[in-house]
């Protein structure tokens, strides 16, 4: 059976550069690469006299070039953000503001859980400055060792397709994986300002307000999503175990919404006196809402996975 | 050593490429068929380069490009343009001129 699907190496390989490739002239990029391939996949076939076979053609494409390399010659002239003259001094203020926030931080930790001294405000200011630091940092510190890593075991020399067929739509891209990333990640720094403690009573429903319990599930989805999102930048394909990872992802959050609707939901009055008493009933709703959301999301990926054990 | 010797060598096969791609180009040619013209006349340039590189050409104008259907099969065709053939007889200058910087320097060295 062609593991690769219906799909031949060549249609694997214009997939993936295109996925690398800005929507901006990419089909047509794509269309033009195909051309330029098939000859030389038809040159090769004629000068080995027989029909090539697939580990061939994969060699062939693969001599080429790694598709994301080809996708970054067609994106023009190497850019960057930050150009050679003031790099040495962005790694020096990134390293810096990393090592100062990761000092207060533990300090400010230290201080609350163990000396027991509150800081009120000044300790809220400074998490919510730090965590903001610190993520930048650590997004540039990411992706400074991938590239290290992906150099020292050369994974961008050669091209091999990935044993599952992904999705040619356009949304599955490099691009969206990005953006789901750093939205994840705002949205787990938002949660961030919403102070709440992380103990076994809040998880399982049992603090006084239902937002707290929330919040923290939904903490817990994104600390599960974010890495999830971060290496399909590099790998678009939908792996068994990515959906079974993003079905995980999903049933978090609808178990988060379960306890809370049906342990204290009721009691977000009790905590926000000045709203309206119809704000428990909308609450009521949008946690239904958002059970059934989750629930048909997680649905999606576990018909996903099946059909993929089908077509085994 | 040989690594940075390689390194140094495409850079050099590099700065030649527009300069060769430019004067090929004079005759139409497709992206496959230009890489075998090059091939023929010993500039051996990887086709991710090389494709990238020809459209980037005509981005710039330098190149003009249409797509055919020849022998049933779909191909970009690409021709030097007229602004292309005039930055080429500026390179082509700056090379002849390079040139002879560079044999004065190899035969009397640097004073």
């Amino acid at each position: 059976m062609n593991f690769l699907g219906k799909k031949s190496p060549l249609d694997r390989y214009i997939a993936d550069v295109k996925s690398y490739l800005p929507r901006k002239n990419r089909d047509d990029i794509a269309e033009e690469l195909r051309a330029n391939l098939s000859e030389k996949l038809a040159e090769r076939a004629e000068a080995s006299v027989i029909e090539m076979t697939t580990d061939a053609q994969i060699k062939t494409l693969s001599e080429f070039g790694h598709p994301l390399r080809v996708a970054a010659e067609y994106q023009g002239e190497r850019r960057s953000l930050i150009g050679p003259t003031l790099y040495p001094f962005y790694r020096m203020s990134v390293l810096v503001s990393l090592t100062v926030s990761t000092c207060i931080i533990l300090l400010l930790l230290l201080s609350e859980l163990i000396f027991r001294v509150d800081l009120g405000d000044v300790s809220r200011v400074w998490l919510f400055v730090n965590t903001y630091i610190y993520i930048v940092g650590v997004i540039t510190a990411g992706f400074v060792l991938t590239e290290r890593l992906m150099e020292r075991h050369k994974y961008l020399d050669s091209w091999q397709p990935n044993a599952w067929d992904h999705s040619n739509n356009a949304l599955v891209s490099a691009w969206g994986a990005l953006i789901s990333c750093i939205a994840a990640v705002t949205w787990l720094v938002i949660l961030n300002l919403v102070e709440i403690d992380h103990d076994l009573d809040t998880l399982i429903g049992r603090n006084p307000n239902p937002i707290y319990t929330l919040v923290l599930w939904s903490k817990i989805q994104m600390l599960v999503l974010i890495p999830q999102y971060f290496h399909q930048i590099f790998n678009q394909a939908w792996s068994r175990n990515r959906l079974l990872l993003r079905m995980f992802s999903e049933l978090i959050l609808t178990q988060g919404c379960v306890i809370v609707l049906f342990s204290n939901a009721q009691d977000v009055l009790l905590n926000y006196p000045d709203v309206p008493p119809s704000m428990a009933t909308t609450f009521t709703y949008v946690l239904w809402g958002m059970i059934v959301v989750t629930s048909l999301s997680a649905y999606s990926y576990w018909h996903k996975l099946t059909r993929i054990a089908l077509r085994r | 050593m040989s690594e940075k010797l390689e390194a140094m060598r495409l850079e050099l096969r590099r700065g030649i490429l527009i300069l060769a791609v430019l004067n090929a180009l004079k005759q139409e040619q497709y992206g496959y068929s230009l890489r075998r013209a090059l091939q023929a006349v010993d500039i051996d340039i990887e086709e991710g380069t090389l494709y990238p590189l020809i459209r980037r050409l005509e981005s710039y104008g330098l190149l003009d490009s249409r797509w055919s259907s020849d022998e049933g099969r779909k191909r970009r065709y690409y021709q030097t343009s007229t602004q292309g053939e005039e930055t080429l007889k500026t390179l082509e200058a700056d090379w002849q001129q390079l040139n002879k910087a560079l044999a004065k320097i190899s035969k009397a060295g640097i004073k």
